[in-house]
C-alpha cells in the first residue's frame, strides 16, 4: 500500500484535512492506526536514558486507548524509531471533535487511516498518515521533540508527500503557524523526491487569498493547491494529485 | 532553543559530527554517523537539532527511497513486465489476427484515457463489457483468460481472475432462485471478468423460463457494479446473434462484440504441431500431409468442428497414445522414434 504524509507546521490544519478527506472521500467511519512513540534509547548513539523515561503515551486519545491489552498493541511495528501501536474507530465527527483543536500540538504521534480512491475498474487504497506538526525551533518537551522524530523518520518511507501551510498566517511573523525554515526544508528535501504537493491551507479566513499567492512566490516550481480543510475545499484537486502520484 | 542563530546545513553537520566524536571517538565513524537516520533522529530527540536542519540532512544524504519493511519497490516494473508477458501470451496464439487487433485497440484506449485524465480532459467511461461469438474451441476463453491479465497489469481491474460460469450455475429452481445465483457469481466475479459460456442459452425455454431472470439480474449488476467487473458472453455466432436480436436491452450494453473465426486447416497443422512442440513430439512428413487431409475433410462437410482447435488437441492426444502402443512391445526404441508421430498413429481422425 502507497504511503500519504500528511505535514507541516503546529496547527497548520494537518488532522483537520486528514479527517474531511476521508469523509469527502465518502468515509462515514475512519480507524485510525496511533503509533506512539516508545522511549527506547538507540544503539550507538549516545542517549541520556533519563531524557527518555518520560510518558509516552499519546495525550489525544481521551477515551479507551490507554488501555494496552485492549487494542493488541504491537511493540516494536512500523518503521523509524520504536512504536507501539492501536487501533480505534471513529465516527467523522467524533474525531473531529477529540483529534483537533485550536491549540498546537494536539496530534502527537502518527495516526494513519486507510482510505479507497476509485481507479480505473476498481479501488486502490492509500494509507494517509497525520503527523505532529513540525516547528522551527528546537522544542523543549521532550515528549513533542519524539512526535517530531516520527514525523522525520515516516517521510522518508513515504511515497507521497502532502505539505500543509496556513495561508491566512503565511507572511505574519512570529506566529507559530507562519512559514519558516522547516517549510523551506522540507520543499527542498521534497524537490529530489517528487510526490510532492503544497496545500495552503485556510483560505476562508480572510487575508488567506494574499497568503496563497507569497506560498506560491515563496516555493516556485512546487504545485500550490489552494484548500480550507473546515469547508472542504479545493479537495477535489487532492484527490486528482494522489490518484495521479499512486 | 538552538544555539545556531542561523539554522543551516553545515551547522548541522557540526552538530551531528560533534556528537558522533565525542561519542565514540574513532575517525571513520564520523561520515557513517552522519548518513545514519538514527542518528540524526536521536540527535532530533535530545534537542540537539531543528526540525529544519534534520530535513537538510536528509536531503545530504540522497533522494533514495526507503521502503518500508516487507514492500517492494520495484512493483511498476514488474507490472510492465506483467503486461509484456500477458501480450507475449496473446501473440503466441495462431491465427485471431482480428482479435489480437482489437486486443491492442482496447488497452491503447485504455492507456490514452489515462493520459487523458491526467491532462483533466474529458475522458470516456470505460464500458469493457463484450460479447464473443464463435464456434467451439475457437479460443474465446483462452482470450478472456490472457484479457483479464492484460486489465489487471493496466489497472483496469483490481484482480483479474476468470469466473467460468453456463446456464446451470445462475439458473435456480424455483422463482426467485435465480436471481441469488445470479448474484452470488457476480460477487465472486467482482474485480475480474465473469465468463458466461453458451449465454444463448439464458433465453432459451420460452416464457416461463427463469433464464430471463437471470438476464434481467446481469443487466442490473452490469449498471450497479459498472467500475467492478467486465461481463463477457460468449457462444455459437447464430445463436448468439438470434439472443442479442430479441433481447434489445443486451445489445445496447455491450459495446464491443468480437468475431472468433473457425481456424483454417493451415492454422490447425501450425496449431498442432505447436502442441506436439510442446509435448516434445514431432510428426513425419506423411503423418502431416494425412492430419491436413482429415482436416480439410471436415472443413468442407461443414461440420461445428471444423475450425476447432480442441478437435485437432483430441486427434493429437489420440495419437500420442497410439504410438505408445506401437513401441510398447519394441525394445529399446530410440530417442528419435519416442518422438516421431507417424501416419498410422493419426489413423481416421477421431
Amino acid at each position: 500500500m502507497r504511503r500519504c504524509i500528511v505535514l507541516g507546521k503546529p496547527n497548520a490544519g494537518k488532522t483537520l484535512f486528514v479527517l474531511h478527506f476521508a469523509e469527502f472521500l465518502h468515509a462515514k467511519e475512519v480507524t485510525i492506526k496511533f503509533q506512539e512513540p516508545v522511549a527506547a534509547p538507540r544503539k550507538g548513539t549516545g542517549v541520556d536514558p533519563e531524557a527518555r523515561t518520560g510518558s509516552a503515551a499519546c495525550s489525544l486519545d481521551p477515551v479507551s486507548g490507554s488501555d494496552p491489552g485492549a487494542h493488541g498493541r504491537n511493540p516494536g511495528a512500523g518503521f523509524g524509531p520504536s512504536t507501539s501501536e492501536h487501533f480505534k474507530t471513529y465516527k467523522i465527527q467524533d474525531a473531529v471533535r477529540d483529534l483537533t483543536g485550536p491549540r498546537p500540538h494536539t496530534t502527537r504521534c502518527l495516526q494513519s487511516v486507510v482510505l479507497e480512491l476509485p481507479a480505473g475498474k476498481g479501488k486502490k487504497t492509500v494509507e494517509l498518515i497525520d503527523t505532529s506538526g513540525l516547528t522551527d525551533g528546537i522544542h523543549q518537551d521532550a515528549e513533542i521533540r519524539r512526535a517530531m522524530s516520527q514525523t522525520l523518520s515516516s517521510v522518508r518511507a513515504a511515497h507521497i508527500i502532502l505539505h500543509i501551510i496556513d495561508a491566512s498566517k503565511a507572511g505574519k511573523k512570529g506566529a507559530v503557524e507562519a512559514m519558516g525554515d522547516v517549510d523551506y526544508q522540507v520543499a527542498a528535501f521534497a524537490q529530489m523526491r517528487g510526490g510532492y504537493c503544497i496545500l495552503a491551507n485556510k483560505i476562508d479566513l480572510p487575508g488567506a487569498r494574499d497568503g496563497v499567492k507569497k506560498i506560491r512566490d515563496e516555493f516556485p516550481g512546487h504545485i500550490v493547491i489552494p484548500i480550507s480543510a473546515l469547508y472542504k475545499e479545493g479537495f477535489k484537486e487532492v484527490k486528482a494529485f494522489v490518484l495521479r502520484e499512486l | 532553543m538552538t544555539n545556531c542563530a542561523k539554522p543551516s546545513a553545515n551547522c548541522a553537520k557540526r552538530l551531528v559530527n560533534s556528537m558522533s566524536v565525542s561519542n565514540d571517538a574513532k575517525p571513520g565513524v564520523n561520515s557513517y554517523s552522519l548518513r545514519d537516520i538514527d542518528a540524526v533522529l536521536s540527535a532530533f530527540e535530545e534537542g540537539r537539532l531543528t526540525p529544519a536542519q534534520a530535513f537538510s540532512l536528509f536531503r545530504e544524504m540522497g533522494p533514495q527511497f526507503e521502503a518500508p519493511p516487507g514492500q517492494g519497490q520495484d512493483a511498476e516494473s514488474s507490472n510492465a513486465s506483467r503486461l509484456r508477458e500477458a501480450l507475449n501470451e496473446l501473440d503466441s496464439l495462431i491465427g485471431l489476427h482480428s482479435v489480437k487487433r482489437l486486443v491492442r485497440e482496447i488497452l491503447a484506449f485504455v492507456q490514452i484515457q489515462k493520459k487523458r485524465a491526467r491532462q483533466q480532459l474529458a475522458t470516456e467511461h470505460l464500458v469493457l463489457h463484450m460479447i464473443f461469438k464463435g464456434n467451439p474451441g475457437t479460443g474465446k476463453t483462452t482470450v478472456a483468460r490472457i484479457m483479464g491479465k492484460i486489465f489487471r497489469e493496466t489497472g483496469v481491474l483490481e484482480r483479474g481472475h476468470l469466473i467460468e460460469v453456463e446456464r446451470a450455475d445462475l439458473v435456480g429452481e424455483y422463482i426467485g432462485h435465480t436471481a441469488q445465483k445470479t448474484r452470488e457469481q457476480i460477487r465472486k466475479a467482482l474485480g475480474g471478468i465473469l465468463f458466461i459460456d453458451e449465454a444463448y442459452s439464458l433465453a432459451r425455454g420460452g416464457e416461463k423460463d427463469f433464464g430471463k431472470e437471470a438476464i434481467d439480474t446481469l443487466v442490473k449488476s452490469m449498471e450497479d457494479y459498472r467500475d467492478r467487473f467486465i461481463l463477457i458472453l460468449a457462444g455459437y455466432s447464430e445463436e448468439m446473434n438470434y439472443f442479442i436480436q430479441t433481447n434489445p436491452g443486451i445489445r445496447s450494453r455491450f459495446p464491443i462484440h468480437i468475431d472468433f473465426p473457425d481456424y483454417l486447416p493451415d492454422e490447425l497443422i501450425q496449431i498442432a504441431e505447436l502442441m506436439l512442440k510442446k509435448r516434445e513430439y514431432k510428426l513425419d512428413p506423411w503423418a502431416r500431409n494425412h492430419l491436413y487431409t482429415i482436416l480439410t475433410k471436415h472443413a468442407s462437410n461443414l461440420d461445428h468442428n471444423a475450425g476447432n482447435a480442441r478437435f485437432v488437441r483430441n486427434i493429437i492426444e489420440r495419437a500420442i497414445r497410439r504410438q505408445a502402443v506401437r513401441l510398447v512391445d519394441k525394445e529399446n526404441p530410440t530417442r528419435e522414434e519416442l518422438m516421431l508421430i507417424r501416419r498410422e498413429d493419426i489413423g481416421e481422425g477421431l
